[in-house]
């Protein structure tokens, strides 16, 4: 009886210390002038930047909170905030301002539909689907959301998103018809058509099949383009993220689901050890 | 993006006159004789930019090849092409206006079509220039062909929200387009909007009749304006050429001094 009232004080006490580490004062960010289409560009260290996705369409804010203090607390260099479905806007600017809180990180919106806009973040990747079947979601959403994006004064990216076989949710919101993924000759039309039309990134959603990274279209993309490649969509062991960096990934956009994972610790683990190998 | 020649040119112009002319051909390619006679008059009427297209269907390229390198052997200013469809781009011409009708409802005149010519483009070097294309009512043919939604011609917002919206998508130039048979351009009111919201060159494509609604179009804001049909009607093209583009930098002029 005794040797377990003491394990339980043992326990206790570390719980609380664990607390107490978890919520401590954010942590100082090299003071960068350059617009954040700059710092993805002209990269000061080698290989890709890291860039964890939160979505704030269907997490709560204390789940939010979680996620923030996890990629706080990992070498991460700036934060995605996006979602699935739609988000209304005084809830936007406040898991804004509760991030902003806890992480001096960038924070660069990937819109989910028009309305997804706030003055507060950093940047905006200003995307376009450019292989939807239904335009409202090449420039239909863009023309409605236009104004507001104008009013927000942030940073904007003209950014394509281009889904390949079979594609992630995005796919499916976007009714998007899937590049296939063995015509290589099809998603570099849709890389070069990106650049040529005034494109500053391409952002590409695959959907994992049997968990593989697509390398081939990932070089077929960077071989053909001069702009920096942000890859998102089911980014979760060290494996993923060694592929996408060899393949020369310019920006890897890991899910939300290896945020929560163990407190995040799988996250903070693969960003390190992925870090110091470069 | 590095800005190309062309488009450069077209900047100094507007910076220059307040205005660039673009003398719209129609590339009739049985009737070679025409088409040369109207390049000779815009030429010599002080055109800026000799403009290929604006017609719906399928252009040989290999035709237009050799029609361009005949034509450019004695016109210096530049060649753009203004094309219907993947067809109809060689590389005899100095640019492109690379175009995604933004208000159509089928996928390919939005990105569809453009990103199947763009390996070629690219391959060919052909300097091509990202541009919004904004359908007015009553759109007309190219309107009824590129399956557009027509932006309602008394909402001025609307044809703002989507040359903004072009804008933050990477395009330099905007079109305002009606159709040919509309009964005017774009309304003033269109045009000052939709230059407020973008700030980069915006041209007026097609319909204008009269001079009056030249004055109007550019003393509102418009950088551009596409005339062909003026031009063709006419007895004397070579004389009405030339007043038309006197006139039009006339106005081009006086938007200039008002700005300042």
């Amino acid at each position: 009886m005794k040797r377990t009232k003491n394990i339980r004080k043992k326990i206790r006490k570390k719980r609380q210390k664990k607390k107490d580490k978890q919520e401590g004062p954010k942590k100082p960010v090299e003071p960068d002038n350059r617009t954040i289409l700059e710092r993805i560009k002209n990269r000061k260290r080698k290989g890709p930047l890291y860039m964890p996705f939160i979505d704030s369409t269907i997490y709560s804010m204390d789940e939010i909170e979680k996620i923030t203090r996890n990629i706080e607390k990992s070498m991460a260099d700036m934060i995605v905030l996006g979602g699935i479905l739609n988000v209304e806007t005084n809830y936007f600017n406040r898991v804004i301002k509760k991030i902003k809180e806890i992480t001096h990180l960038p924070i660069v919106i990937l819109p989910s539909n028009a309305g997804m806009i706030s003055r507060h973040a950093d940047a905006i990747f200003f995307i376009s689907l450019l292989n939807s079947r239904n335009p409202y979601w090449i420039t239909g959403s863009q023309a409605l959301s236009a104004p507001s994006v104008y009013a927000s004064g942030i940073e904007v990216i003209p950014t394509s998103y281009l889904v390949v076989e079979p594609g992630g949710t995005s796919s499916w919101v976007g009714d998007a018809n899937p590049l296939p993924r063995d015509k290589l000759e099809i998603v570099k039309a849709y890389a070069v058509y990106s650049e040529l039309s005034g494109k500053e990134m391409i952002c590409l959603d695959t959907g994992m099949v049997n968990s593989r990274i697509p390398e081939k279209i990932i070089k077929t993309v960077k071989e053909n383009t001069d702009i920096p490649l942000a890859f998102y969509g089911g980014v979760r062991t060290l494996k993923d993220i060694s592929k996408l960096a060899s393949a020369g990934a310019d920006v890897i956009i890991t899910s939300t689901v290896i945020q929560k994972h163990k407190k995040g610790r799988r996250l903070r683990h693969l960003i390190t050890m992925r870090k110091k190998r470069k | 993006m590095r800005i190309g020649k062309t488009e450069s040119y077209i900047h100094e112009v507007i910076e220059r006159d307040g205005v660039v002319f673009f003398g719209l051909i129609d590339p009739d390619i049985q009737d070679n004789g025409k088409s040369l006679k109207y390049v000779r008059a815009f030429y010599e009427g002080g055109a800026d930019i000799i403009l290929i297209g604006g017609s719906i269907g399928y252009l040989e390229t290999v035709v237009l090849d050799k029609t361009l390198k005949e034509i450019r052997k004695e016109i210096p200013i530049p060649f753009m092409l203004f094309p219907g469809n993947i067809s109809g781009l060689t590389k005899e011409a100095d640019a492109l206006y690379y175009m995604s009708l933004m208000n159509s409802k089928n996928p390919y005149w939005i990105t569809g079509a453009q990103a199947l010519a763009a390996p070629v483009i690219k391959k060919q070097r052909i300097e091509a220039i990202p541009t919004s294309l904004i359908i007015v009512e009553p759109g007309e043919t190219v309107g009824w062909v590129g399956a557009a939604r027509p932006v309602l011609v008394h909402k001025p917002e609307l044809a703002a929200a989507y040359a903004l919206a072009g804008k933050y998508l990477g395009h330099r130039i905007t079109i305002l387009e009606r159709g040919s048979g509309a009964p005017g351009p774009s309304p003033p009111e269109m045009f000052r909007a939709v230059k407020k919201a973008v700030c980069h060159p915006v041209i007026c494509a097609g319909s204008s009749k009269t001079l009056q609604d030249i004055r109007r179009t550019i003393l509102a804001g418009a950088d551009g304006i596409h005339i062909a049909s003026m031009i063709e009607k006419s007895k004397d093209p070579m004389k009405k050429a030339e007043s038309v583009i006197n006139y039009v930098k006339k106005v081009g002029r006086e938007k200039k001094r008002g700005k300042k």
